[in-house]
């Protein structure tokens, strides 16, 4: 794990926004960004399940927004990572 | 001659905000309080960019802003840095004689300490006081940030905004700022992942300024 995961995700997050390419920055971290972005997947996956086993829908959609939007992220950087 | 006029505005809503000037008394028609925590403080922009000191200069002379912001302040939760929650301070620092509108922004601190339940009933208290004498209250939404691992809170301040948009007179600052991933907007971040820099602050005080004229 990177010695500031939260600092990796808010980088990688802005290059997104802006509609950067990311694959320099993803390169340089390698799998600690996948790591760090598996963890944020997982969290909101946990968070989801979590809602949805209170009934909140509310919440259980917001928690999925954010599951899918990190997924996707994940996605993208493990082709980097894996070199496709 | 445009750009002078602004400096002037500028120079003279610091001065206001700082507590070293006042409006011109017979000109002002609106007087607003603005509490709250760090974000309304303006921490991580400079002095004179908050965006209550904004929204003194995009109303200039016919309203009068006040910063009642304290960093690390809380709503309910006593333990906060400030000490004193904004339950308790707001008659004597927010309902003062004159004041017509309160304009809250608070929350963040509060959040993994208390619970939602106590978080909402914490603001309908104080909407309910605010009634009691005449001021209307306008409430923010919490502002997305995260500044530690893993986000302890995130889905709570999610919840407190949700209810928070169930209420009347609510101003939307997290949808003003927030990314697909749910993160300060890079523009409008100081850097430290959780207070807005002046650009930020701007986009919350002409969405005050735009709902308080709608």
């Amino acid at each position: 794990m990177s010695d500031d995961p939260w600092g990796d995700l808010r980088e990688l997050s802005a290059q997104v926004e802006r509609g950067e390419e990311c694959r320099q920055f993803i390169d340089s971290k390698g799998h600690q960004i996948l790591t760090a972005l598996r963890h944020m997947v997982e969290f909101w996956g946990g968070k989801m399940d979590e809602a949805a086993e209170q009934e909140n829908e509310q919440l259980t959609s917001l928690a999925m927004d954010q599951h899918v939007s990190w997924s996707r992220t994940l996605k993208d950087a493990e082709k980097v990572v894996d070199g496709e | 001659m445009r750009n002078a006029t602004r400096v002037v505005a500028f120079v003279a809503a610091l001065l206001v905000t700082v507590g070293l000037a006042s409006p011109a008394n017979g000109q002002v028609s609106e007087r607003y309080v603005a509490a709250g925590d760090s974000i309304v403080m303006g921490a991580g922009a400079p002095v004179g960019y908050s965006w209550p000191s904004q929204l003194q200069i995009r109303c200039g002379s016919t309203c009068a802003v006040s910063n009642v912001g304290h960093g690390a302040s809380c709503l309910v939760f006593t333990g906060c840095g400030h000490g004193e929650t904004l339950l308790s301070s707001f008659d004597r620092e927010v309902l003062v004689p004159g004041v017509t509108t309160a304009l809250v922004s608070i929350g963040r601190n509060d959040l993994c300490h208390v619970s939602t339940d106590e978080l909402m009933d914490g603001y309908k208290r104080l909407r309910g006081r605010a009634r009691n004498v005449g001021v209307t209250v306008y409430f923010g939404t919490i502002t997305p940030a995260g500044t530690g691992w893993p986000w302890p809170c995130e889905l709570q301040r999610m919840e407190v905004n949700e209810r928070l948009r169930d209420m009347p007179n609510v101003i939307d600052f997290e949808r003003l700022v927030i990314n697909r991933h749910g993160l300060l907007r890079w523009k409008y971040d100081s850097g430290d992942g959780l207070h807005l820099n002046a650009a930020g602050y701007s986009v919350l005080a002409r969405a005050v300024d735009w709902r308080l004229a709608a």
